[in-house]
């Protein structure tokens, strides 16, 4: 029985190792210029320990060979690509061992060896032409081929494609009669005479030696780059966004966390980001993928960052996000974009000069205001005294504490459904007060738009009204107060009014008589949903009420689609493009065939209302909030007087 | 290029109800921030010490709400301020404060360029940038929509009625009056709020100022102001009070009422 032959009929074997030891040492030097890039991120709470990282890296890397949700071409094509190429190179490891340290190749190992590495090969060229085909002949949108990718493609394929080349010259001169462990490659070894076959193989084989060597060290300049980089960016991606304090900051730290920049080498530019963003969507001149595209730039040049335009290379790009974390959930490898933009953000806040005016102007008005609505502190409060419950801040006590919110408080149409809450707490035996007057802006708005400074301020004042009126137990009307209450810590525990409601409905507390003949569909959030992780409760809520009929839009849940307020977005038009994030969204809703468009955000309300006038859909489809359709479902106020 | 600018702390009175006391206008639940016309100034002199090099002093006359005005110029990236005790000034006219500020940017040692915004938000009678420039003999340029620095000279284009443009060249040392047309001044950060914190701020006096009590404030003053009064609610207006449902009812029914 044979066994695994090395350099057979190759003479200069000593320059080949000279050759390899060179690429390798290209190899190391690429390397090392990315390490040394993500090693100069902020170091902090965000980086999880050396073991986690290592254990991370290997199971959601290996895992996100083949896990693409949704898409099991796009799975197939790249399991068969990575598991192919991870193949031949451990098979081309197991030669090097076999020759220099222990011989094992030999007898049945190296046939199933030799099978095995045939298979990888065809595996690697399969997935290679459905690869291009996707690109080329599909011409799947999202993909948006550049030089690179064919580049790509096609050096994998000529080093698959000259490695069954050598394998089958060598087998035309086998005569051990065990050549059929190798299919692929006996069958190409038929194709050529023995002699021919003998005057072609040192050539074929350099030839195949230097296309691989060259790729190996071509790989840390490339894309390809993303089989190390995308799982070292799983194993730190998903540790939660810990926050350090300005005055924990040094002067000159980096803009970019190190994940984001290990994220910016992961990137494979696959796209799915830039199908779920709704600004992409809108036709704006904005995508996720531009926003990485563009801090990669930025980042890689010399003197990066402090320049004319930012982190971002650019005036607007930064500010077109909303901050639906969409993307976010649509990557395969968790990168975040919307962290890149919000960087981004921080880097054109402290230098000032490239902040849209509209949102500059929002930004000194919750300065001078505390709201982003400019209203005086006594207008704000005023809606809190016409709501009449307890001002726990000057009397504390054991009750809910009610965050009504600036928007809520201040614009006319999305206080109907804070006095609907009101009432709906009322009507369930909740015991609710308010901060009154020392109800301050929760500093979402400024952290959304990368004024952390602000944030920082109003997170504290809103934190200290909490603690004087022993604040434990608080409930906010709008998702983004939850969500920036959760981020400030402001609180031991915080709810939006639909959890709080859902549990009084739970407990018999809440209950809705009243039928309400209806067909709804409900729109989610970004903030309750992907941010908050709250998708039942409002949910389970209209299912209670007799007569609603409940549809999903297209895009609900998980993947549902921002109203076009988020992101600082309620404040800035000049950003729009052709169509309205909101008029999409509205459209969508109104596709369902429902009568009410439920939501359980003022923004969104304000937002989507808007959008129905707009779209012209406003007699047919009601724009409600979740207290609003709630209220209509209680007892008739005589009714509950008599009780 | 050595540039001072002057800089006053202005109510936001856009979406205020003012009320007055005797005469005055009722601060306490006003909101103050910088006169826009002077941050346009600040911005302006900024971009000029970006562009060419040179040393930016921003100078405030009042109180607490003057000082944030300094503050706030020295995050957009000023090199010095000046904060003058407004108490003596109480009452002034505009020439009383150019009295003031005159003697400001005296202290600063060969200035080229003076700037301050055309006029004030609050009190509008952009008449303190032509006093300083008068009482330091200086020529001056109103209503400019930009600034250029030339050798030894200024440009400065101004903004005429219908849009229309003169084109002027002054001889440095100058004063010019900006108008908010100039590039839009950069947002300040709280934290650049914070770290301008760190930064020196000269605190003066009339005394340090070398003024007598008599040359400002009301005894100087050549106008009085006789009174000062809101505006009565006219007739044919009527302000729709109450929820949403019954301010469309009654907009409705008014409608209705003229159609019909």
């Amino acid at each position: 029985m044979s066994g695994r032959q090395h350099f057979q009929g190759i003479d200069d074997v000593a320059l080949f190792y000279a050759v390899a030891a060179a690429a390798l040492a290209v190899f190391a030097w690429g390397l090392a210029r990315r390490v040394r890039r993500w090693r100069a991120g902020p170091r902090g709470a965000s980086v999880p320990p050396p073991s986690l990282r290592l254990r991370r890296a290997l199971r959601h890397g290996l895992s996100a060979l083949v896990r693409l949700p949704g898409d099991p071409a796009a799975a197939l094509m790249h399991g068969l690509i990575a598991v192919g190429f991870t193949w031949l190179f451990v098979g081309t490891v197991l030669a090097t061992i076999d020759q220099h340290v222990v011989r094992f190749l030999e007898g049945p190992t190296y046939l199933v060896y030799s099978l095995a590495l045939d298979l990888a090969g065809l595996a690697l060229l399969v997935g290679l032409l459905g690869a291009a085909a996707r690109r080329y002949v599909a011409r799947i949108p999202r993909l948006d081929s550049g030089g690179q990718d064919a580049a790509v493609l096609l050096a994998l394929a000529v080093v698959a494609g000259s490695g069954f080349a050598v394998e089958g010259l060598r087998l035309a001169a086998d005569t051990s009669g065990q050549a059929h462990w190798s299919p692929l490659g006996s069958a190409l070894g038929g194709l050529f005479g023995t002699g021919a076959a003998a005057d072609a193989y040192p050539g074929t084989w350099w030839f195949h030696a230097l296309a691989s060597l060259a790729l190996v060290a071509a790989l840390p300049w490339t894309r390809l780059f993303h089989v190390f980089a995308a799982p070292v960016h799983l194993a730190v991606a998903d540790e939660p966004a810990h926050r350090v304090p300005l005055e924990d900051r040094p002067d000159d730290a980096p803009p970019l966390a190190v994940r984001d920049v290990v994220a910016l080498d992961a990137c494979t530019r696959c796209g799915r980001c830039v199908e779920v963003c709704p600004a992409a969507a809108a036709g704006e001149p904005f995508s996720p993928r531009a926003v990485l595209d563009a801090a990669r730039g930025v980042t890689r040049r010399a003197a990066p960052a402090d320049g004319e335009l930012g982190l971002l290379g650019s005036a607007t790009l930064a500010w077109h996000c909303t901050t639906c974390r969409a993307c976010l959930d649509a990557c395969p490898i968790s990168i975040a974009p919307a962290a890149v933009a919000a960087a981004a953000r921080r880097v054109d806040v402290e230098d000032g000069t490239r902040v849209p005016v509209p949102l500059a102007e929002t930004l000194d008005r919750l300065q001078r205001y505390g709201n982003p609505w400019e209203a005086s502190r006594k207008g704000r409060s005023s809606f809190h005294k016409e709501l009449d419950l307890p001002d726990l801040s000057r009397d504390a006590g054991e009750r809910l504490t009610w965050v009504v919110g600036c928007t809520a408080a201040i614009d006319t149409r999305a206080r109907a459904p804070a006095r609907a809450f009101s009432r709906l707490a009322n009507a369930a035996g909740l015991t609710v007060g308010t901060l009154g007057r020392k109800e301050g802006c929760c500093g979402d708005v400024a952290a959304q738009l990368g004024e952390e400074g602000l944030f920082e301020d109003q997170a504290e004042k809103l934190g200290a009204a909490f603690d004087k009126a022993g604040a434990s137990d608080v409930v906010a009307s709008s998702p983004h107060c939850l969500a920036s209450m959760k981020q400030g810590a402001l609180a031991p525990r915080v709810r939006h009014t639909s959890e709080v409601l859902d549990e009084a409905l739970a407990d018999g507390s809440l209950r809705l008589p009243r039928p309400v003949p209806a067909t709804v569909t409900f729109h989610d959030p970004c903030y309750l949903g992907r941010h908050g992780g709250v998708f039942e409760p409002p949910r389970r809520l209209i299912d209670a009420i007799d007569g609603v009929q409940r549809v999903e839009m297209e895009r609900s849940r998980q993947t549902s689609r921002c109203c076009g307020a988020g992101g600082g977005r309620m404040w800035v038009e000049d950003l729009d493009g052709p169509v309205r994030m909101s008029e999409l969204r509205v459209s969508e809703a109104a596709a369902t065939g429902a009568d009410l468009l439920v939501v359980a955000c003022p923004l969104c309300l304000v937002m989507l209302s808007d959008a129905s006038k707009a779209a012209g859909v406003e007699g047919s489809l009601e724009v409600i909030d979740l207290s609003e359709l709630l209220a209509r479902a209680l007892p008739e106020v005589a009714e509950e007087e008599s009780t | 290029m050595r540039i001072v600018v002057f800089a006053k702390a202005v109510p936001d009175v856009a979406e205020a109800e003012l009320e007055l006391y005797d005469g005055e206008v009722d601060v306490e639940d006003l909101v103050f921030g910088v006169n826009e016309w002077d941050a346009h100034a600040v911005e302006a002199a900024i971009r000029l010490k970006e562009a060419h090099g040179g040393h930016v002093t921003v100078a405030s006359l009042g109180g607490d709400a003057a000082e944030d005005v300094v503050r706030r110029a020295l995050a957009m990236g000023a090199d010095d301020g000046v904060l003058v005790d407004g108490e003596d000034f109480d009452g002034s006219d505009s020439a009383g404060v150019a009295r003031g500020l005159a003697r400001v940017a005296r202290h600063v040692e060969g200035f080229d360029l003076l700037l301050c915004g055309a006029q004030s938000a609050d009190t509008g009678w952009g008449a303190v940038g032509p006093a300083v420039a008068e009482l330091l003999d200086l020529p001056f340029a109103a209503l400019a929509v930009s600034v250029e620095a030339l050798d030894g000279r200024v440009r400065v284009h101004r903004e005429l009625e219908a849009n229309a443009q003169e084109v002027v060249e002054l001889q440095l040392p100058a004063l010019v009056t900006v108008q908010t047309g100039t590039d839009q001044p950069r947002y300040v950060s709280v934290l650049g709020i914070r770290k301008a914190r760190r930064l020196r701020m000269h605190e003066l006096d009339i005394d340090d100022l070398a003024l007598d009590a008599d040359e400002v404030g009301h005894k100087a003053s050549s106008v009085v102001s006789a009174e000062r009064r809101l505006p009565e609610a006219g007739g044919g207006a009527e302000m729709l009070q109450g929820s949403l449902d019954e301010v469309c009812r009654r907009t409705a029914s008014l409608m209705k009422g003229a159609l019909g």
